[in-house]
């Protein structure tokens, strides 16, 4: 799974370190419009519904997070 | 004169602060709350029942919404051997369906009060033109309801708190005295920040005692603030007033100055205004959200939109832009998209409507007509462009070997931003659409001054003496490079200044309080009026 995440987001923003980042929200690395691009690779990608709810920094400051909301979203489905 | 600056505010604060720091921990907020209806009371001479009722409607639908979630989750855990997937799927999506009813019952009423005052006049004039269109005339009489004080801001908080207990993201607050603080919080009930109840509220569980440190910090931004708000802002003020009301008797380049001068005129008056409120909630040692990062140094529109009045934009992100574009029509697109391999529509589509609403609203909340819809709308159309030809962009400037990381590109793409929010601000500073097209023909026609004298050039502020003149335009200069020191260093000046000996900060403090008594309040800006910003 990390290795799909980094490369939907190597894809979206080549000019981020994903593999260091643990602040991508917090500092501002990811904006609104990276973050609504995402939803959707990550719907696509791993079969999951996310919610507005689920758009929050700690599910997207790291590749750890966002590995994270995906499993928990798998377990609720 | 501002309510901030007052002599009696100041007294009355003064007041709050040694109550406030003497009593115990339990009693602060309770202070807290009638010093805010008090204050509400003082500067709009209305009792605040509109208020009152946002503040029930919220508790209450909190409340519930708490109460469901808590029911759901008991019940759940009560038979969760009994209960299949499916069976526990449906009794989730029963309980999600009463969760959404009670936050839509919440949402239409605390939206119904801003929605009456501030848009009945607007849309029943639309309605009697679009009757007239079709033959039929109707004629009203304008209400010209006054809006309550901060209705705009107090709403719009309290909707954010209510979305956020029914996001789960905070549990519904019990305690009444502590909500009702969180919607009046006297700094920011006339002109924001938007604040959000786990940032906000959180600090209202503290114990606050005093602070000297803090207390020179809070000083030292409410006088950084009158500055901004009493030298800046209320002397530019007849430049730019005489200037939008009167642009027929002006010449081209004096429009374009008065338009230039708009855009320092509005940031200092609303950023003036959030260092007061900002000082005086720091002496009482709780920290408001921040609302400018400096935007003239943006280097484009999105990144403009992301400095300036940042508690009102990320309000529009988190409780609009993100519902409309993961709304389930938007999702079903986007994926529709992706499958038919559109994958750069399946990004962009989505998002771009989902832009086109928010900065419709963004248009609207700022008043209720044409040209701020307009103005809304334009904003969102250019960064949609923007989003749209980035790539474009970039072939460009690689072809044209354009070192994109160099500092004068930097500074060509921060001009070229200032230049656009004033070209936007053409559409909405004229009374009508027609007036700003007149207005931005004679500057195009004419941008050349006719003469190279201090009267053409500074019209208006010129009647108040040469001295308020050379100090006004002075006092621009120090906002500037005030700005670029914070920009440069990424540090806030007067948290720099009170890490220095104190003899720094004596000479820092007495500049500032020289210059606002002599050039503010004992000057002919002891008048002026209030902020640009309390009319929302």
């Amino acid at each position: 799974m990390r290795e799909q995440i980094l490369e939907i987001l190597q894809e979206l923003r080549p000019d981020v370190d994903f593999e260091n980042e643990t602040a991508l929200i917090t500092d501002g690395i990811l904006e609104s419009f990276d973050i609504v691009a995402l939803v959707g690779e990550l719907s696509d990608a791993f079969g999951v519904e996310l919610h507005v709810a689920d758009l929050v920094p700690d599910n997207f400051n790291s590749v750890d997070g966002m590995i994270s909301l995906i499993e928990k979203l798998r377990d609720d489905e | 004169m501002t309510v901030f600056t007052s002599a009696g505010f100041i007294i009355l604060f003064v007041l709050l602060m040694i109550v406030y720091f003497v009593v115990p921990k339990k009693a602060q907020t309770p202070i807290l709350l009638a010093f805010s209806y008090g204050f509400y009371f003082m500067v709009s001479r209305k009792l605040p029942v509109y208020m009152l009722i946002t503040t029930a409607v919220t508790y209450l639908s909190a409340l519930l919404l708490q109460r469901i979630t808590d029911g759901q989750k008991t019940y759940l855990d009560d038979k969760k051997a009994e209960l299949t997937g499916d069976e526990k799927k449906e009794i989730k999506r029963k309980f999600e369906k009463r969760r959404k009813l009670v936050l839509v019952i919440g949402l239409v009423i605390n939206f119904s009060f801003l929605a009456f005052f501030k848009y009945t006049d607007f849309l029943l004039d639309n309605a009697c033109s679009l009757l007239a269109n079709l033959g039929l005339n109707v004629e009203h009489q304008a209400l010209n309801l006054v809006l309550p004080l901060g209705i705009s801001f107090y709403t719009f908080q309290s909707t954010g708190y209510m979305i956020d207990v029914y996001r789960k993201k905070v549990a519904a607050e019990r305690n009444l005295p502590k909500l009702a603080l969180f919607v009046s919080y006297f700094p920011q009930i006339i002109e924001g920040p938007i604040g959000r109840f786990d940032r906000l509220a959180s600090q209202f569980d503290q114990k606050h005692s005093f602070s000297f440190d803090r207390l020179k910090k809070g000083i030292c931004l409410i006088l950084w603030g009158c500055v901004k708000k009493l030298i800046i802002a209320d002397n530019l003020a007849p430049l730019v007033n005489g200037i939008s009301e009167n642009y027929s008797q002006f010449g081209g380049s004096q429009i374009l100055i008065g338009m230039l001068f708009y855009g320092i005129q509005l940031y200092a008056d609303f950023s003036g205004y959030m260092d007061m409120a900002s000082g005086y909630s720091k002496i009482l040692g709780i920290e408001i959200a921040e609302n400018f990062r400096r935007p003239y140094f943006s280097t484009s529109l999105a990144e403009f939109w992301r400095r300036w009045h940042i508690s009102l934009c990320s309000w529009f992100k988190d409780y609009l832009f993100y519902p409309v574009f993961m709304s389930k029509g938007l999702m079903k697109l986007g994926k529709k998209l992706r499958a038919k391999g559109h994958r750069e529509a399946a990004k962009n589509v989505p998002t771009f409507i989902s832009m086109a609403v928010v900065w419709f609203l963004t248009g609207l909340w700022h008043g209720a007509c044409w040209p701020e819809i307009v103005w809304g709308f334009s904003n969102g159309l250019i960064m949609i462009f923007s989003l749209q030809f980035a790539k474009a962009y970039d072939g460009v400037n690689k072809a044209l070997r354009i070192k994109t990381d160099s500092a004068v590109w930097k500074c060509f793409r921060i001009v070229r931003t200032y230049l656009l929010v004033t070209l936007l601000n053409f559409i909405c500073t004229f009374a009508t659409f027609r007036d700003s097209l007149s207005a931005f023909a004679i500057m195009i026609k004419n941008p050349v001054p006719a003469y190279l004298s201090v009267s053409y050039l500074f019209p208006g502020i010129i009647d108040r003496g040469i001295v308020t003149l050379a100090v006004t335009l002075l006092a621009c200069l120090t906002l500037f490079f005030v700005s670029l020191y914070e920009e440069k260093k990424n540090v806030l000046l007067y948290e720099a200044i009170m890490k220095k000996s104190w003899i720094v900060q004596g000479l820092v403090f007495i500049l500032l309080l020289f210059f606002v008594l002599v050039f503010a309040v004992g000057g002919e800006n002891g008048l002026s009026g209030g902020f640009m910003y309390a009319q929302f």
